[in-house]
């Protein structure tokens, strides 16, 4: 491949980001829906197109501020399929929006956004990348307009903007006392000289990326806007940001950490940074998700837990980097399920509160959904047959093959922990009888869905959640007799 | 005839079919069950016969041993093998069980549970058989377990009855703790001997060492205590009287309780080797025979009378065990297989026509019964030991070797004789003589009923004069005739039958007149000095109860709620986290700064807490 | 061989038919089950009963697939436990009205997950199924259970899964070391440098905690009672008869090879649990007033035997192990299909509710007595022959110490025969009458396990023949990898 035009290179980012700004005319128009079919196929299209580009082997860069290898058009791909399906997901509570396009413009944005984060190698792109994604989650997470939703945005906006004040303190200091460049490879080099601020620098700019990454002690957004945010939108401000988070967080740990390792002056143990880092967000988003009678509440705290796992592999090493983007993206998927269940349970008209108790006897009323449910509870356990399962062992066998033995325990013992309350889900779901406040009994299977204009267009959420759990079974699976290298390959560092 | 010699396993293999054609088609005709079950008893006894011949003849019957379990270090294998001692039980046991089946066909007739019970009694055959026939104690371990379970069912055959179920538990629970001690000493042989056949084992014998000889030999005389009802295991067999009354002739003469006796016989080499193991048994045998007989003397229940009286007669052969002479013992068992079977067949008849167990409530039946009173009669006289009866050679000969082995227990064992000889008497007068108590009829119960007794009398009253060829048929060492043992015998005896009719012959009075006048000691010994309730408060209920507080205190207290416990301390602690989770966005940030700073100041200082740590290393 | 991968998958599309079935569904359960033996026997020539090894569809040269599969005699018995006790469980759940087609079809995705753990060589397709077998049966507990079906199949699942990831954690260290993906490879690899001592014993000591929660030995063991209380008939029998077993076979296939060292080191500890759950248990079960809960503690005190056998290096000892686990499946499994039946005419299980069933219903009362005499290990019942070796084997490597396992023995009548005299004797209470006794579909279930635990019984060459060669093998890699 020789050619290295910009569009043919960026022709993913731009497809996704075309796709928002059609949409966002077309909402002018009043077109919402073909508004939102528009960015469901321009995502699903960019998709396509960045696994295409995966496959090659080629490494571009960009005006030194991009460094787009097959690992990031893996990155991308991810991205803009669950992009493809939250929107999905969400597509029924964004046409009843009166700006439902806009509302969809937004996740292409996001999308976009956080594809571009993840190939960034320059702190100013990502400062300002970093401001746009708050921006637009902002919006999406307001977009529903209830009193819940705005102040979940109105919290989500004013930590993203502490965090962006974090993010350029670090900058600064970076650039007037590390060697007057932006460029994060240049940055490294400049540690050596003043171990001290580089390592405040180091912080500054990781806690901003954990806080997008929702870990501890930087998670508290997380359970209010996974609560009150649109479905769609809460499903892609867990997801998309945290893939382009986590990935940008290896790249600045390695570089501004790593080299000093070794040598006699290192004051930064990047280890035990992250080990703290990781323990904690297990201990704080299992402990915190125990009790939690909101569905949505329920899932921002076990975000937090995750993004732990995460953690785990960033204290590992870059060794596990596909290791960790498996885990982030089948989470991603996961999660994304069960807002898509979220969504349908909403769609229904029905009078459900949002709370797990409320979705009780929803095994009987509506089969599909419930299962998907239970597939994107498991998988979120870690349950092998599962996609969580392999995203998880990717990350815990490796950090046991290393010798971090206890951060594997702590991992496992979480996971365990972790089905006290993704069961409980499950529990409610299958085995307590229904509540009061009953799921209607609207369509109990896709295909039965498809035969009505009006039925159909209501089961859109279902499907998206079905098809998550499929993706999610199929990926559990299909490693059994492929074997796990392709999956992890397809994340591995330089192709 | 040479073939079955040749094949004992027939023995086993034929009862066993047998059972199974019981349950299959034995509902089919009220004929097809009894005469199943006097197949199977006729096919032990057959074989017993033809073993006892082709010994006689002077040569081996064929034996055949094969692996029945995986093991590297030794051979685990069952088999059969056949000599005059297996030959001489399997007579006694095909014939006591031939006359019992043939006395059930009559007794059981009207029974619901017949098919089961010919069935059972024909499994019970098969499982004594393999107690007999078998070449090592492997086998005999499994048909003496077996044997055990059929016992049980057949003690509990009433189901209905809860205190037939509950005799039947303790029969079986008691003898486990037996079994137990068995299996011990069969595991402790095993892993030194490394074989468990007779043949391999007398091979290997002398090179074993003392103590584990006579470990091995105590351990196998705890199960031989077990099934055999010596003290203190003896107090499952009074109970064991709830089950049908042939069951009861079954067990007491010539299967469950033999065994005991025939286990030690048959690894007597080991004992031979273990003289303290001899002391033992001869101590229990002499302690169980005179302690028993005296409660037998102040019994109501004319079957209870008789239970006592064949844990004594046991002791009779532990001590003659104890004293060194396995063949004597043996002997003891084949005559008291015969008139003690006898004597609760008879007994039988006497129940199913008076309607009653209890003596005081009998009396008389000696008119209307004539054909169980005389068998009866040479029974009794043979348990009392009387001049010419079986019952006298057999216990002169063990009185002989005890007396002359140690003087003490053989003076005891002549005041037992002398007890014993009383209690029958008394139980003789009360039943067949004096006024009758009871308003019902007395009456003979039919051919299948008054036949086998009488036929049971030939062997009680002749077996006496063939004790030197039976001893040596088993190969075992003879004991001659003792005229001043016997003298002494059938003083005691005749002094204890005096007394006995003395006393009795004007009925029941004279037991109220005693009970009066001993008051506790009278109820205390007639509830076998209450062993059961020492061992229901010392072993039972505190067992029991241990288990109770184990389960609350240990298994729901401490194991069980240390696993919820953790849950409950997660469910607390989350509860609390919720409430950290105020809502206040101020909160949540200076929450992360707080973090970034300890974060910072765990990063500088790590190097000297590391070094602190580690302590300077 | 094709048919290997065939076991496991062809009930995985029996569970598909059966949810799509509706009401046939047990008949859809019921051929997908006969199906499977008949493909199992199939096997036969290429002389798996006679030692040979059978491997899947893929060979374990072949990289990148973590679906390998391999037959050998330690799988053997207890694949053919599984089939039988499968059948039974269907049986049993012929009256399930509520939901027939759910519950048909996730007990045939339990029998899928179970044949694989017995026939994963891949050490993390094994892992995948061990953990698989988790949600059938979380769902049949939760589902199709009793009163408090809802927290015990939560307490079910938490409580295996944290015993599992221990297990997972003590693999991946031994992956780590061992640098083999198989079984086979493994044991191979294990003469070399296979880690030392101290990183062995901590590897059994992970693989074993996943391992003996599992089994359960005493303390991990109170999941137990709640799980098989609550569960479903059928899923009482499968606990019991083949979950359990998992943990034995994992002991074996996993713990002793990878880590003999380990093992060596921990025999003691084995010991100790060992006896401590054989007496336990039975004490446990002598007290219990439930009927399900006595058969689930005397689940532990027959498991103890399993370990006292495997805290002994020898191959006996392992053969032992192996008939514990085979003959407690059998008798366990009948045990809680004739409580089942029981349930299902009386509607209680509380002892002291019941009484008189010999007079009753006569086939049930004797079935029952049976399989109590069975479970207390009466000799010429498949119960006895592997407790003997167990006791044997035990003596001789451990002497003295392992009398307490006689209390054990005692108890085992005492608890057996207060059933039989509870249930089985004495007058009936008022509310039992008119009861219908088991009829030919309930006998022929009865019959598919009573005749195996006689057979074992009076001849258990049959099944110790069958795994002799694999247990051969294992205690040679064992005592390669002690003294390489």
């Amino acid at each position: 491949m020789n050619v290295e035009a910009w569009w043919f290179v960026l022709s993913p980012v731009t497809i996704a980001f075309a796709g928002g700004v059609a949409a966002l005319i077309l909402d002018g128009w009043d077109r919402r829906v073909v508004a939102i079919v528009v960015t469901i196929i321009s995502a699903l299209v960019a998709a396509g197109a960045s696994a295409w580009l995966a496959s090659g082997s080629t490494s571009f860069v960009l005006a030194d501020v991009l460094l787009i290898d097959p690992t990031i058009y893996a990155v991308w791909a991810l991205i803009f399929g669950l992009s493809a399906l939250s929107t999905l997901g969400g597509a029924v509570r964004m046409s009843r929006l009166p700006a439902g396009g806009g509302v969809s413009a937004l996740v292409a944005f996001l999308s976009a956004g956080s594809a571009l984060i993840s190939a960034s190698v320059d702190l100013l792109l990502i400062v300002i990348l970093i401001e746009v994604l708050a921006v637009v989650g902002y919006g999406l997470t307001a977009s529903i307009r209830t009193s819940g939703a705005k102040e979940a945005a109105l919290k989500y906006f004013i930590q993203g903007s502490v965090a962006t004040g974090l993010f350029v303190l670090g900058l600064a200091l970076a650039f007037g006392l590390l060697g007057g460049s932006t460029e994060i490879a240049a940055l490294g080099e400049g540690t050596a000289q003043a171990p001290v601020v580089a390592l405040i620098v180091s912080l500054l700019i990781l806690s901003a990326f954990a806080l997008k990454l929702g870990a501890f002690p930087f998670h508290s957004w997380a359970p209010d806007v996974y609560q009150g945010a649109h479905p769609a939108g809460a499903s892609l401000i867990v997801v998309v940001p945290k893939i382009g988070a986590l990935s940008a967080m290896f790249l600045i740990a390695e570089v501004l950490m790593r080299p000093l390792e070794g040598s006699q002056t290192a004051p930064l143990q990047p280890t035990l940074l992250f080990s703290v880092l990781a323990i904690a967000s297990i201990i704080f988003g299992n402990l915190g998700a125990l009790r939690q009678s909101d569905f949505g509440r329920m899932l921002g705290y076990s975000a937090v837990a995750q993004a732990g796992y995460a953690l785990i592999a960033l204290a590992v090493g870059l060794i596990t980097y596909p290791g960790a983007m498996l885990l982030m993206t089948v989470y991603g998927l996961a999660a994304s399920t069960a807002f898509a269940v979220a969504g349908a349970l909403r769609a229904g008209h029905s009078s459900w509160d949002g709370s797990i108790r409320g979705m009780s006897g929803l095994a009987a009323s509506r089969p599909w959904l419930a299962a998907s449910l239970a597939v994107s509870m498991l998988s979120l356990t870690g349950i092998p047959l599962f996609a969580g399962f392999w995203g998880k062992l990717s990350v815990f066998g490796l950090a046991a093959a290393e010798g971090f033995i206890f951060l594997t325990v702590a991992g496992v013992l979480g996971s365990v922990f972790s089905f006290a309350y993704y069961g409980a889900v499950i529990r409610t779901v299958y085995f307590d009888q229904p509540s009061d406040t009953r799921v209607p009994d609207t369509p109990t299977s896709p295909t039965e869905a498809l035969t009505d204009t009006g039925v159909r267009y209501r089961a859109l959420p279902g499907v998206a959640s079905v098809v998550g759990a499929g993706v999610l079974v199929i990926i559990g699976v299909v490693p059994l007799f492929i074997g796990l290298t392709p999956l992890v390959r397809f994340f591995g560092i330089g192709g | 005839m040479m073939w079955l010699a040749d094949n004992a396993w027939v023995a086993v293999a034929l009862p066993a079919l047998f059972a199974l054609l019981v349950a299959l088609v034995g509902r089919a005709d009220r004929l097809v069950a009894p005469l199943l079950g006097i197949g199977s008893a006729a096919s032990v006894l057959l074989s017993g016969i033809a073993v006892l011949l082709t010994v006689a003849e002077g040569r081996t019957p064929a034996a055949a041993t094969i692996r029945w379990l995986p093991s590297e270090e030794g051979i685990l294998a069952i088999g059969w093998s056949a000599d005059g001692l297996v030959g001489s039980m399997l007579v006694v046991v095909g014939f006591v069980s031939l006359m019992v089946m043939v006395y059930s066909a009559g007794y059981m007739a009207a029974d619901e549970g017949r098919v089961r019970y010919y069935a059972l009694l024909s499994l019970f055959l098969a499982a004594m058989s393999l107690v007999v026939v078998s070449d090592g104690l492997l086998g005999l371990f499994i048909g003496w377990e077996l044997m055990g379970v059929c016992s049980y069912l057949l003690i509990g055959h009433w189901t209905i009855k809860p205190a037939a179920a509950a005799a039947a538990k303790k029969a079986f629970l008691v003898t486990r703790v037996g079994d137990v001690g068995l299996l011990a000493g069969i595991v402790l042989l095993w892993s030194h001997a490394g074989a468990l056949d007779y043949e391999s084992l007398a091979a290997v014998i002398d090179t074993l060492s003392p103590d584990i000889l006579t470990t091995v030999a105590l351990l196998l005389a705890v199960g031989a205590i077990g099934k055999s009802a010596q003290f203190p295991l003896h107090i499952w067999l009074p109970d064991a009287m709830e089950g049908p009354t042939p069951v009861s002739a079954l067990i007491h003469a010539a299967t469950m309780v033999a065994a005991g006796v025939f286990l030690i016989a048959r690894t007597w080499p080991i004992y031979e080797l273990a003289p303290l193991a001899t002391y033992v048994l001869l101590g229990i045998g002499v302690a169980t025979a005179l302690g028993a007989a005296l409660v037998a003397c102040v019994q109501t229940d004319i079957k209870r009378v008789l239970a006592f009286s064949t844990i004594s007669q046991l002791g009779f052969m532990f001590a003659a065990l104890g004293a060194g002479y396995w063949g004597v013992a043996m002997f003891h068992l084949v005559t008291h297989a015969a008139f003690k079977s006898l004597l609760f067949l008879a007994a039988g008849s006497v129940i199913h026509s008076s309607g009653t167990q209890d003596l005081r409530k009998m009396g008389g039946l000696r008119k209307g019964m004539q054909f169980t009173f005389e068998a009866w009669t040479f029974g009794a006289l043979a348990l009392a030991g009387i001049f010419p009866t079986s019952g006298f050679f057999s216990k002169d000969k063990i009185l002989y070797i005890v007396t002359s082995e140690n003087l003490p227990a053989g003076a005891l064992l002549f005041l037992t004789t002398a007890i014993t000889a009383y209690y029958v008497a008394r139980v003789t007068v009360l039943v067949f003589f004096g006024p009758r108590n009871s308003r019902k009829k007395p009456h003979e119960t039919g051919l299948a009923m008054s036949i086998p007794p009488l036929i049971l009398a030939i062997p009680a009253v002749g077996l006496g004069y063939l004790a030197k060829p039976s001893i040596e048929l088993m190969a075992a060492e003879y004991v001659g005739f003792d005229l001043p043992v016997a003298l002494i015998a059938t003083g005691v005896a005749l002094l204890g039958v005096a007394i006995g009719v003395f006393l009795h012959r004007s009925g029941p009075s004279a037991d109220i007149a005693f009970e009066r006048r001993l008051g506790g000691v009278w109820g205390w010994i007639q509830a076998g000095y209450r062993l059961d309730s020492v061992v229901q408060k010392s072993v039972s209920r505190p067992s029991l109860g241990l288990a109770r507080a184990a389960y609350r205190h240990i298994d729901r207290d401490l194991v069980d709620r240390a696993v919820i416990g953790v849950g409950s301390t997660a469910n607390f602690l989350g509860e609390r986290l919720r409430r950290l989770q105020n809502g206040d966005t101020q909160w949540y940030i200076s929450m992360g700064f707080i973090g970034l700073i300890v974060l910072y100041s765990l990063s500088v200082s790590w190097d000297r807490i590391h070094v602190w740590l580690t302590g300077g290393g | 061989m094709w048919q290997l991968d065939a076991l496991v998958l062809i009930p995985l599309a029996g569970a598909v038919v059966a949810a799509l079935a509706a009401t046939k569904a047990k008949l859809v359960a019921l051929t997908f089950t006969l199906a499977n033996i008949a493909l199992f026997l199939s096997l036969a020539p290429s002389g798996i009963f006679r030692g040979e090894i059978v491997h899947g569809l893929f060979s374990p040269q072949e990289p990148g697939t973590m679906w390998l599969l391999t037959l050998d005699g330690l799988s053997l018995p207890l694949v053919m436990l599984t089939m039988l006790l499968f059948i039974v469980a269907t049986l049993s759940s012929w009256g399930v009205t509520s939901r027939p087609a759910a519950h048909h079809a996730l007990l045939l995705g339990l029998q899928s997950a179970i044949l694989g753990v017995f026939l994963a060589e891949h050490v993390l397709l094994f892992y995948v199924f061990w953990e698989a077998v988790l949600i059938p049966m979380f769902f049949l507990i939760g589902r199709w259970g009793y009163e408090g079906r809802r927290q015990a199949a939560v307490k079910f699942f938490l409580y295996t899964f944290a015993g599992s990831v221990f297990m997972l954690i003590g693999l991946l260290i031994a992956l780590m070391s061992l640098e083999a993906i198989t079984f086979t490879a493994m044991a191979q690899t294990i003469g070399g440098p296979a880690g030392d001592g101290f990183n062995q014993v901590l590897v059994f000591a992970l693989l074993s905690i996943g391992l003996l929660v599992k089994l359960p030995a005493v303390p991990f063991h109170t999941w137990l009672p709640d799980a098989h209380v609550q569960a479903p008939t059928a899923g009482s029998i499968m606990l019991a008869g083949v979950l359990l077993k998992m943990g034995g076979y994992g002991l074996i296939r996993l713990a002793i090879p990878i880590a003999p060292e380990g093992w060596e080191a921990l025999a003691p500890l084995l010991l100790i649990l060992g006896i401590v759950g054989v007496v336990f248990g039975a004490a446990m079960a002598l007290v219990q007033d439930d009927l399900k809960r006595v058969v689930a503690y005397s689940s532990i005190s027959h498991m103890g035997f399993v370990l006292v056998a495997l805290s002994v290096g020898t191959e006996t000892a392992i053969s032992a192990a192996i008939l514990v686990m085979v003959s407690h499946g059998l008798v366990a499994g009948l045990l809680f299909y004739l409580v089942g039946e029981l349930y299902e005419r009386t509607h209680t299980r509380e002892l002291a509710s019941l009484g008189g069933l010999s007079y009753l219903t006569p086939r049930l009362a004797w079935s029952l007595a049976f399989a109590a005499f069975a479970s207390l290990g009466l000799p010429g019942l498949s119960g006895f022959p592997g407790e003997l070796l167990a006791v044997m084997e035990g003596f001789r490597n451990w002497s003295w110490w392992i009398a307490p396992v006689g209390i054990g023995l005692v108890l085992a009548a005492a608890y057996n025969l207060r059933v039989v005299a509870r249930v089985n004797h004495g007058p009936h209470p008022p509310g039992l009458s008119g009861l219908s006794d088991l009829g030919p579909r309930a006998l022929l279930g009865v019959a598919i396990l009573a005749i195996p635990v006689l057979v074992i019984g009076i001849w258990p060459r049959i099944v110790a023949d069958l795994s002799t060669p694999a247990v051969q093998r294992i205690i040679e890699l064992a005592v390669r990898g002690v003294s390489p």
